[in-house]
């Protein structure tokens, strides 16, 4: 366990290098956040509706917040970028004898930028809050946030299987990177990135439901945000758990036969 | 004139020789590009299964808007963006002396360069969403009409070109220059909707300021829409001093380059 903390303390102290970058991106998603409440603004004074899929102009202004706060946080990308890099170069075969297991290496480090990032995050948005405090709308169950810590772990360790798994292709398919910026957007979308799912007709939300990207952001956000009922709680922290066993399966297979097609052509 | 012209072809086919050797990358670039445009052609409808219209632009004004962005952004990425990405770095490995000690305008070369041509396939792919646009809300263009649509994309490029160009500079004087694309990627969001849409300070920053919106929204515009003689001078005005300035901000750089080097 010590390994992984000094691997954690290794990354916090790489990652402050970086904090220029996370505060940067930081001011960025506020601008983000503005832009989108700009036109959620037009779109509700034309539309004279008070409130579309459930959410009115403020609880929609708040769920993207959130989404920024959060999905920053429970964003890990970086992690499959490094492994399907390594594999390409053939950096991974350093991994391969060294006494720690390859994607608990990453998981630590993970942990500790995204930790760093989210205090950035925090710490940038607080000015954001107090000056939008009485405007922002949370229909939180009170009970539910006892299970929150346990969404929010969950959710981050979903979207890291999720990237591990989409980069141990990397073992099969030459060049990958390009295919990097394709699976964002599409995760982006799927996971609540570009605009509350539940705006979306039933039906096609339905087959959401079945895939695993919106627990990953939107579900957590939806606790604090619209407020969801106590068995749509229960769902969606299974579903979380069913999709991680079901991505560490689709891991171990992908690293098995990848590995074997790894040591037959690397260094 | 001619002469630059068939130096920027030979570059072009330079790239078209490269690009053969990743093929998979070559057409990734536009995959993405329709999927990204697919997601915000589903957050319009939507939108639009709620609205009838939004300040005068309707759905199908809507994707066209949409797909102007896409050409406009495509024929972005195809000549100067990824040349002015790399200024910096030019200016740290030496590139930049290359550039300069040619007999041939240093501003045309630090620019334009390096050609992209998967971007080709974006820029067809911005046709088919305006073709797509126009014929689903039974629209046609005069000849006029897309002519003067192609005159405006390339003068609102210009638009682009120049803020990216002169915010660029200043890696001549700054050693980092992320916040460029920052600034870049924060306009390119709020151009994602015709800045007619929005009203006060958002609106004149849109328009005046940083003029991405307006670069965009006119260009658009131009094909569907009226555009009033007035705004249209204001645009030209804007798009080409825009652009004189960057000649300017090139010889003022140069000048504090060659003075730093030995």
């Amino acid at each position: 366990m010590s390994r992984y903390l000094q691997v954690a303390k290794i990354s916090w102290q790489n990652a402050l290098i970086y904090k220029a970058n996370f505060i940067g991106t930081s001011i960025m998603n506020i601008f983000r956040v503005i832009a989108e409440a700009a036109f959620w603004a037009v779109f509700f004074e034309v539309s004279k509706k008070d409130s579309i899929g459930g959410y009115t102009l403020f609880s929609i202004i708040t769920y993207y917040l959130l989404m920024f706060i959060i999905g920053t946080f429970i964003n890990a990308n970086q992690t499959g970028f490094s492994i399907a890099n390594d594999i390409k170069t053939g950096r991974l075969s350093q991994f391969l004898v060294k006494p720690v297991n390859y994607l608990g290496y990453y998981m630590s480090e993970a942990i500790s930028k995204k930790l760093l990032q989210l205090s950035i995050t925090l710490l940038i948005f607080i000015p954001v809050f107090a000056i939008c405090y009485k405007n922002l709308v949370f229909n939180i169950v009170p009970v539910q946030l006892i299970f929150y810590p346990l969404v929010l772990s969950l959710a981050f360790i979903l979207n890291y299987l999720i990237n591990v798994a989409f980069s141990l292709t990397a073992f099969f398919v030459i060049e990958i990177t390009s295919f990097f910026f394709l699976q964002e957007i599409i995760f982006n979308f799927l996971s609540g990135g570009v605009f509350p799912l539940d705006i979306l007709p039933k039906s096609i939300l339905g087959v959401f439901r079945l895939l695993p990207f919106m627990y990953v952001t939107y579900f957590p956000i939806s606790i604090l945000n619209k407020g969801i009922s106590t068995s749509e709680l229960f769902y969606g922290i299974a579903a979380q758990c069913i999709w991680i066993i079901v991505l560490y399966i689709i891991i171990k297979i992908l690293w098995r036969f990848g590995i074997r097609l790894y040591a037959g052509t690397g260094i | 004139m001619i002469r630059y012209l068939k130096l920027y072809w030979m570059f072009v086919k330079q790239s078209f020789m490269q690009a053969s050797a990743f093929r998979l990358n070559f057409w990734m670039l536009v995959i993405t590009n329709i999927v990204f445009f697919g997601v915000q052609f589903i957050f319009m409808d939507v939108i639009f299964s709620n609205v009838s219209s939004l300040s005068g632009w309707t759905k199908y004004d809507m994707f066209f808007y949409l797909g102007t962005y896409n050409i406009i952004d495509s024929l972005w990425m195809f000549g100067p963006f990824f040349n002015l990405l790399t200024m910096s770095e030019s200016i740290n490995t030496g590139m930049m002396d290359m550039y300069i000690t040619k007999p041939i305008n240093s501003q045309f070369m630090v620019s334009l360069r390096k050609v992209e041509v998967s971007s080709i396939l974006s820029i067809f792919a911005g046709i088919g969403m305006i073709v797509y646009a126009l014929i689903m809300s039974g629209r046609t263009l005069s000849i006029s009409r897309v002519a003067l649509y192609a005159f405006t994309i390339l003068n609102g490029l210009l638009i682009m070109y120049s803020i990216y160009f002169i915010l660029s500079c200043l890696s001549f004087w700054f050693i980092k220059t992320e916040f460029v694309e920052q600034i870049h990627t924060i306009l390119c969001y709020f151009s994602m909707r015709p800045a007619e849409i929005y009203k006060g300070f958002i609106r004149f920053v849109l328009f005046y300021i940083l003029p991405y919106g307006l670069m965009i929204t006119i260009s658009a515009k131009s094909a569907i829409k009226e555009v009033t003689l007035k705004e249209y001078g204001v645009f030209l005005v804007i798009s080409w001093g825009l652009f004189s300035l960057t000649g300017l901000m090139w010889k003022y750089s140069l000048r504090k380059y060659s003075s730093a080097s030995s």
